[in-house]
């Protein structure tokens, strides 16, 4: 490790080492910036979960077929335009979006979905005037014991 | 009675296996009663069952192909509960499965084979088990006496098989299906093995299969090299268990995980 | 020919079948949904193979389109609440894979 000897080598290291935290700060400036679904971006976006009630085992014994059922009713004057189901944790993120065709203002809606690992499951409203409402549920996946290669 | 030897038989197998395991009455449970509360619900409601569209499938596949034959699939009640059967065919005997069945009768009405786990094999294999649930599993030596003691030698084979450590982990069946019923295996209970429930959608595959893979799958799970599709080890101990499951009814084609 | 997908299904209705009555419309289709994650025993990716819409008909009326990701779980299962219509009419089911082949399933519903 090279010690500055000299004041122009301290300099020298010391501005390094201004390059290197400015750097770092652009770094986490990159890692700051909204990853859409991710479970820190629909978390921060507080949605108002009034409205949607899900149904989802808090221990899920495989993760190919997991039960998720959701009731979704819209605030009094709204209607339901449709809904996302996000898994934050998956690798692609949106497991199902639907746009009902008709005005309702209640739907109950079940579906059985993949889950990569143990997350929150999102299921997100979409109301008539442009609004969003959302509510997660979380359940631990378990896999099968033994490796099956067939 | 010209199974005297079958019993004796029988019993020394038993004998070598440890008598528990054909004794007692709580290892004599079907795979149903080791599934979650969800997936004895999803089984239960037919809208919900994934199985339930093999079984229509099999049923449009049984009217066009079967039913100049076999007439309705409930004539046949009774071949899943007793499969595998030893089958001579121009001198040459083999065990043959309901999958291997379902092969030969294609053939007898022209058409190719089809691979065992082929979605419409599958489809008259899940229908069969259908009609078949309640019959009690009894799978049968043929009625001529050479034929018996083949019968035997096979079942012999298949004792021996699931006493065999085999793969990597160094474990045999018995091990785990008879000496460790009720443990917990990571996130699963161990269940004693009953072939109960074919064909299976099993979750991890995502789709249904038949005794054979879920064999091979055994295999797999302790690190063994897998056995060949239809082969003769697999028809053994399919025939072991079987006799093993003497008596229990038939779940019907069921979901595993 | 080639651009046609047909697949298992499934089309239940639980509960009154008559004008206006609020039922559940119980759809199961058969397709492996194969995600492209997947493995075979000699190390190979399963390529991905999925239904990517379906939509719902009563009619010509849209009751709902869905976009799939392979985040549903094979042999998809839509359940869903559904005010029957005045008028009995047929209920269509069409799907198309990430391949663009469609399939669909008509059914008439009968009132009593």
């Amino acid at each position: 490790m090279l010690t500055p000897q000299t004041p122009l080598a301290r300099r020298f290291c010391l501005a390094q080492l201004g390059v290197g935290v400015a750097g770092l700060c652009g770094v986490s400036q990159v890692i700051g910036a909204p990853d859409p679904n991710s479970q820190t971006d629909l978390r921060s976006r507080a949605l108002p979960s009034q409205g949607i009630d899900i149904t989802l085992p808090p221990l899920a014994d495989n993760s190919n077929a997991i039960p998720l059922q959701f009731m979704l009713q819209a605030p009094v004057g709204l209607t339901l335009r449709g809904f996302d189901i996000i898994a934050p944790e998956n690798p692609n993120r949106t497991i199902l979006h639907l746009q009902l065709g008709q005005t309702q203002e209640r739907l109950k809606f079940s579906t059985r979905i993949r889950l990569a690992m143990t997350q929150e499951v999102w299921v997100l409203a979409h109301l008539s005037d442009g609004t969003t409402l959302g509510r997660s549920a979380h359940t631990v996946v378990t896999a099968t014991a033994c490796f099956d290669e067939t | 009675m010209r199974f005297r030897c079958f019993w004796p038989g029988l019993s020394l197998g038993a004998l070598l296996l440890g008598a528990h395991a054909l004794s007692y009455a709580q290892t004599r449970l079907s795979g149903d009663h080791f599934l979650s509360p969800q997936l004895q619900a999803m089984q239960q409601d037919q809208d919900v069952n994934p199985v339930t569209l093999w079984v229509e499938k099999g049923q449009t596949l049984w009217r066009n192909n079967c039913q100049r034959c076999h007439q309705a699939p409930e004539t046949l009640s009774r071949a899943a509960a007793e499969h595998p059967r030893l089958v001579t065919r121009n001198n040459h005997a083999r065990l043959v499965n309901l999958e291997d069945q379902i092969n030969s009768c294609r053939q007898r009405i022209g058409q190719q084979p089809k691979g065992l786990e082929d979605d419409d094999t599958l489809s008259l294999s899940a229908l069969l088990h259908s009609v078949g649930k309640g019959e009690k599993i009894n799978p049968r030596p043929p009625a001529e006496s050479v034929g018996v003691q083949r019968w035997q030698d096979e079942l012999g084979q298949g004792a021996a098989l699931y006493a065999t450590r085999l793969g990597r982990l160094n474990l045999a069946c018995t091990h785990c299906h008879d000496g460790k019923v009720g443990a917990q295996l990571r996130a699963e209970v161990v269940s004693p093995g009953h072939p109960t429930g074919f064909p299976i959608y099993r979750l991890n595959w995502q789709t249904m299969g038949s005794i054979d893979r879920r064999l091979r799958a055994c295999y797999s799970g302790v690190q063994a090299t897998l056995p060949a599709p239809g082969s003769p080890a697999l028809r053994q101990l399919e025939l072991f268990l079987k006799v093993r499951a003497s008596g229990m009814p038939l779940d019907g084609p069921a979901i595993r995980r | 020919m080639a651009n046609t997908l047909d697949i298992p299904v499934r089309l239940s209705i639980s509960g009154p079948m008559r004008a206006n009555a609020e039922v559940e419309v119980r759809l199961l289709l058969g397709h492996s949904m194969e995600t492209g994650f997947r493995h075979d025993s000699s190390g190979a990716p399963v390529p991905k193979d999925i239904l990517q819409f379906v939509t719902v008909h009563m009619g010509d009326v849209l009751i709902f389109e869905a976009e799939l990701g392979t985040g549903m779980a094979a042999n998809p299962m839509f359940f869903f609440s559904f005010t029957l219509p005045a008028q009995a009419g047929e209920m269509v089911v069409r799907w198309t894979d990430q391949q663009g082949r469609n399939g669909e399933m008509r059914r008439a519903l009968l009132y009593r």
